[in-house]
């Protein structure tokens, strides 16, 4: 071996050496999948029963397909993952029972709720139960402030102003909106991040009438938005009542331009809704659906019309899967290897940051031919090129 | 004549062609530094606004390269040959660039983890970090440099080229260029919190001080030849060479632009809104991922840019390198084993700075970017310079000139006007160096600087030396900058300059006025500034003593750091107690490696103005009432 080769393998080595060394130092904390049982068990908050059991429901099935997914592949080592649910009924105090048992039986982490109602009310026994909880659907602004709490959907203080701002790039003749939303946290949540962009919108905010889930029939709401006879409605509410209430305003001779928000993104709004939705736009958050996924989707329920919920709750487990594979087995683990994740996958590309929060990314669906279909990007930023440009040049003139 | 007709024109053409494909590579790494880590951020922050810098910069850096092909094709001469016979110290500008590639290397650490961050995006699941791809990047880098192949490197990056341009072309299917808000752009405004991201665009876009590598790749190319005839002929095809590569600049740049700008639209954040560079990545995949495998190919794509920057960024600087340090210090080693030695260096100092740059990659690549702003400012008057002494064929015309000046001095107005933002570097004191400059200039044409220097100074020299540094020291004092309750300054260079010359009770006394001053000031480090500012002049004359009076470059820049690092590291959280770990980091982060710069700066401009009287300085005794040595003396006579 001539010198020189010599000296290349010793440099070869160091380095080799080095990278050893570097790498030993994280990767210590991530060797606790050795000792794993045969059953990993998380935990899930669901409403399977109640007005919120459409949604629950379908979380639950994407979890599933994710869990098949996952033990079809081995699992963790040959330890079969499982998903132990918890049915809240849409409550948000037994969505904390159900967190505080589950807790109590050693599950590391659990997933929910997927409400923010109930999100909220069981992120304050986190700190205290040291159990990570992480939520597929849950947007409220507030779900933040909490250390072990995590969502793989962004925070509705973008949507909400996203929102007024797709209204005014879409429909830029809009200037009077009114504001009809669920009374809860999530609608709460949304109507206060929207109202905070009032001033920059170029459109007046006329009308703030909230829904309660309680009532059976919303004719004092539709008469109270057709007093306001507003250009454009921006409606944050659940399927049958979002449903109700377009069929009712059309009813009253109201035309609106409507505006939702992810909460109506379903096919059962459409069903609700009938022909009156066609062209009913909404805001949502962004899905990169492949086409295997699709097929396997409609292999399994019949239909590719895959629902975000499904896919939000079936991403959930996947990068727990990784959270797990990476930390191990435990609260501590699992929280540790989040802050870690770097994620692409069905539902995009996701990676928490300190407050356990995703980078927002959205996208605009408008229905056509009684589908959601999303409007390209394309279309909707050459519009607000095109506003900015005659707002700018009309400024220098 | 057909034939003859065919015969000139096949050669005319084939004139142009000659040396196309050194810009194209510049291009690359400049694509490749400036719209990731640059364009995608200035996109989503200032959407289109900033295009007119875009524009500026790249006529300016067309200018400065083309200053540098002429230097190189009527003398034959690299551009770092010329450096070492600029007048001034001998080999100031070799040091500079050699310490400015130093510090590209952090930048390139920089890089390295970025492309890691992309990497650990493309193996989901995969036990990766960030810093351990970083470093195995960097080890086929190495892999791939050891053997000195440029035909390979060559071949490397050309066929990122045509990676990038599928790349481009695929996304911009998906997504227009928007022309409306591009021309508006052209609007000359500086928008609100601008600055920072303008210099670091002026450093990267269209490529950082790679830029002076050019010449050594057309010395290369031109193999020895030179003269009128060679220039007339083939300074077409350089100015086609940059003409091309600046255009493809431009539009890589703008189409970065166009993603990050894209990418916020998306999010619903608000232009200038904060974000984790995770979620600047995430956000630009939301784009991209319209496009059918378009976020595997973006990271991947953006994985090779950033690789290949580093490659050729590396290799082209250590053959620089390597041939400077045997041409200009008569280094016995063999080019080639400098240049091993130098690839490892700049490796040592890219794993450092994989490491410190951990939680902001872009942070490195910002700042080094920043530097290499100024110094395109430094080095243009150097090129104009060296022009001047061109013969008359090959001398730049007077757009050229005037594109240079204006560029030249727009470049210093920026980093001048941005001197809060970039506390780091200590450029704005260096700036404030030069009133000091001044003063040290005119002491030393004095008499009493002479019977300083040769130890014949008297009580009353000793009086105004004490009152003229320390004066300096209230200067420094006064045209510090505070940061988060410290005043960065130069308050200690006065002080070290009087122990030098004095000897440490000198130095002591000037530090007492000094400090006074600062103590007066109050705030948290009152205390500690004061007590430091003794320290220092103390200190220097210890350094002095203990030198026997020879006090070189390097041992002026050693003194800095032992006297900074001693007020900041261990004088500051002795006497000021801060309240936290973190209030005591941040001081330690944002204040050490300004002022060691601007001292070491302030030392150097001393040591080359006592040069220029004595080969070495008086040693004064540590206790003054003994007799002095009279060693100087008696040698200055003898």
């Amino acid at each position: 071996m001539t010198a020189r080769k010599i000296r290349a393998y010793s440099l070869i080595t160091a380095l080799l050496l080095l990278l050893a060394a570097s790498s030993a130092a994280p990767g210590c904390i991530y060797t606790a999948n050795e000792e794993l049982p045969e059953e990993i068990v998380i935990g899930a908050l669901l409403p399977l029963s109640g007005n919120m059991q459409e949604y629950g429901i379908k979380a639950m099935k994407g979890m599933e397909l994710a869990v098949s997914d996952i033990n079809e592949e081995g699992g963790f080592d040959g330890a079969k993952l499982v998903i132990q649910y918890h049915d809240t009924a849409g409550d948000p105090e037994n969505a904390v029972a159900g967190y505080i048992s589950m807790a109590e039986s050693g599950i590391p982490v659990v997933i929910g709720d997927i409400t923010s109602a109930g999100t909220l009310a069981v992120a304050p026994y986190t700190s205290e139960y040291g159990v990570v909880l992480i939520s597929p659907t849950a947007t409220h602004p507030n779900i933040t402030n909490y250390d072990h709490v995590y969502r793989i959907i962004a925070s509705d203080k973008y949507q909400g102003r996203g929102a007024a701002r797709i209204i005014s790039i879409l429909y830029p003749y809009v200037k009077t909106v009114a504001v009809v939303y669920a009374d809860d946290e999530y609608g709460n949540g949304l109507r206060d991040a929207f109202l905070e962009t009032e001033k920059s919108c170029g459109f007046e905010i006329t009308g703030r009438i909230p829904l309660d889930a309680d009532n059976d029939c919303y004719d004092e709401e539709v008469a109270m938005i057709c007093d306001y006879k507003p250009d454009a409605i921006f409606l944050i509410g659940y399927t049958d009542e979002a449903g109700e209430i377009v069929r009712k305003v059309h009813e009253k001779g109201c035309d609106p331009v409507w505006f939702g928000t992810d909460s109506i993104v379903t096919e059962e709004f459409i069903n609700s809704s009938g022909n009156l939705s066609e062209g009913i736009t909404a805001t949502m958050q962004s899905i990169r659906l492949d086409e295997d996924f699709r097929e396997r989707y409609e292999e399994k329920y019949g239909n590719g019309n895959v629902d975000w919920i499904y896919c939000y709750a079936y991403e959930t487990v996947i990068v727990l899967e990784e959270a797990i594979d990476l930390g191990g087995h435990t609260s501590d683990g699992i929280k540790e290897a989040l802050g870690k994740v770097r994620h692409i996958g069905i539902i995009g590309p996701k990676v928490f940051d300190k407050n356990g929060d995703v980078p927002p990314s959205f996208d605009v669906l408008r229905v056509e031919n009684g589908e959601w279909k999303q409007i390209k990007w394309r279309e909707i930023l050459q519009r607000k090129y095109d506003q900015e440009h005659i707002k700018k040049t009309s400024e220098n003139h | 004549m057909n034939k003859n007709i065919k015969k000139h024109s096949r050669k005319n053409i084939s004139d142009y062609l000659v040396f196309l494909g050194p810009g194209l590579l510049l291009a690359i790494a400049a694509a490749g530094e400036s719209g990731l880590s640059e364009a995608v951020e200035i996109g989503a922050h200032f959407n289109f606004d900033l295009i007119w810098v875009i524009a500026l910069i790249l006529i300016f850096k067309f200018a400065f390269v083309n200053g540098i092909a002429r230097y190189t094709m009527s003398t034959s001469e690299t551009f770092f040959d010329a450096l070492k016979n600029l007048p001034g110290p001998k080999n100031w500008a070799v040091f500079l660039i050699f310490a400015i590639y130093l510090l590209e290397m952090i930048a390139f650490g920089g890089m390295l983890l970025y492309g890691g961050i992309f990497l650990d995006y493309l193996m989901p699941g995969a036990n990766y970090y960030p810093v351990i791809l970083g470093i195995l990047s960097l080890l086929v880098i190495l892999l791939l440099l050891w053997k000195d192949s440029y035909e390979r490197i060559e071949k490397i990056v050309v066929a990122i080229v045509i990676l990038i341009t599928i790349g481009i072309i695929y996304s911009l299917t998906e997504f227009h260029l928007p022309l409306g808000p591009i021309i508006t752009g052209m609007n000359p405004l500086i928008p609100e919190g601008s600055l920072v991201p303008i210099m670091a665009l002026m450093g990267a876009v269209g490529s950082g001080m790679n830029l002076v590598l050019y010449s050594v790749w057309l010395h290369e190319k031109l193999d020895g030849r030179r003269g009128k005839e060679i220039f007339t002929r083939f300074m077409k095809s350089v100015n086609l060479d940059l003409i091309l590569s600046f255009v493809l600049v431009a539009v890589i740049t703008i189409v970065f632009i166009t993603l990050g700008s894209s990418g916020y639209a998306m999010s619903y954040l608000e232009h200038g809104e904060s974000i984790t560079i995770d979620g600047m990545i995430c956000q630009v995949l939301y784009v991209i991922s319209a496009i059918p495998y378009g976020m595997t190919v973006f990271l991947l794509f953006g994985y090779i840019i950033l690789f290949g920057a580093v490659l050729t960024g590396m290799d082209g600087r250590s053959r620089a390198l390597s041939s400077l340090l045997v041409s200009a210090f008569r280094i016995g080693t063999g080019e080639k084993k400098l240049y091993h030695i130098i690839l490892l260096v700049f490796s040592a100092i890219i794993i450092g700075s994989l490491f410190l740059g951990e939680g902001n990659p872009l942070m490195l690549i910002h700042h080094a970017a920043a530097v290499a702003a100024v110094m395109f400012a430094v080095f243009g008057i150097i090129i104009i310079y060296l022009d001047l002494n061109l013969p008359a064929y090959a001398r730049g015309n007077r757009l050229w000139l005037s594109i240079m000046g204006v560029g030249c001095i727009t470049f210093l107005y920026i980093a001048l006007k941005l001197e809060s933002s970039i506390l780091w570097s200590g450029l704005p004191l260096i700036e404030r160096l030069f009133v000091v400059a001044f003063v040290l200039y005119v002491f030393s044409k004095t008499e009493m600087f002479g019977r300083l220097i040769n130890g014949a100074a008297g009580y009353m020299d000793i009086f105004w030396t004490v009152a003229i540094f320390g004066a300096i020291s209230v200067y420094g004092t006064m045209r510090g900058i505070e940061y988060y309750g410290l005043i960065i300054n130069f308050r200690d260079l006065g002080p070290m300059i009087a122990g030098l010359l004095g000897g440490p009770w000198t130095g002591g006394l000037a530090g007492l006025i000094g400090g006074a001053y600062r103590y007066s000031l109050g705030g948290w480090t009152a205390l500690s500034c004061f007590a430091a500012t003794v320290v220092a002049g103390v200190v220097a004359g210890l350094f002095c003593y203990h030198y026997k009076g020879e006090i070189t470059y390097a041992r002026a820049a050693l003194l800095g750091i032992i006297v900074e690092s001693l007020h900041i590291i261990v004088i500051f959280p002795l006497l000021s107690a801060p309240d936290s770990l973190e209030a005591y980091i941040t001081v330690v982060h944002g204040a050490l490696t300004p002022m060691i710069v601007s001292n070491i700066a302030g030392l150097l401009i001393f040591v080359y103005i006592y040069k220029d009287r004595a080969g070495k300085l008086h040693v004064y005794r540590l206790l003054p009432w003994k007799k002095e040595s009279t060693e100087n003396i008696e040698e200055d006579s003898g």
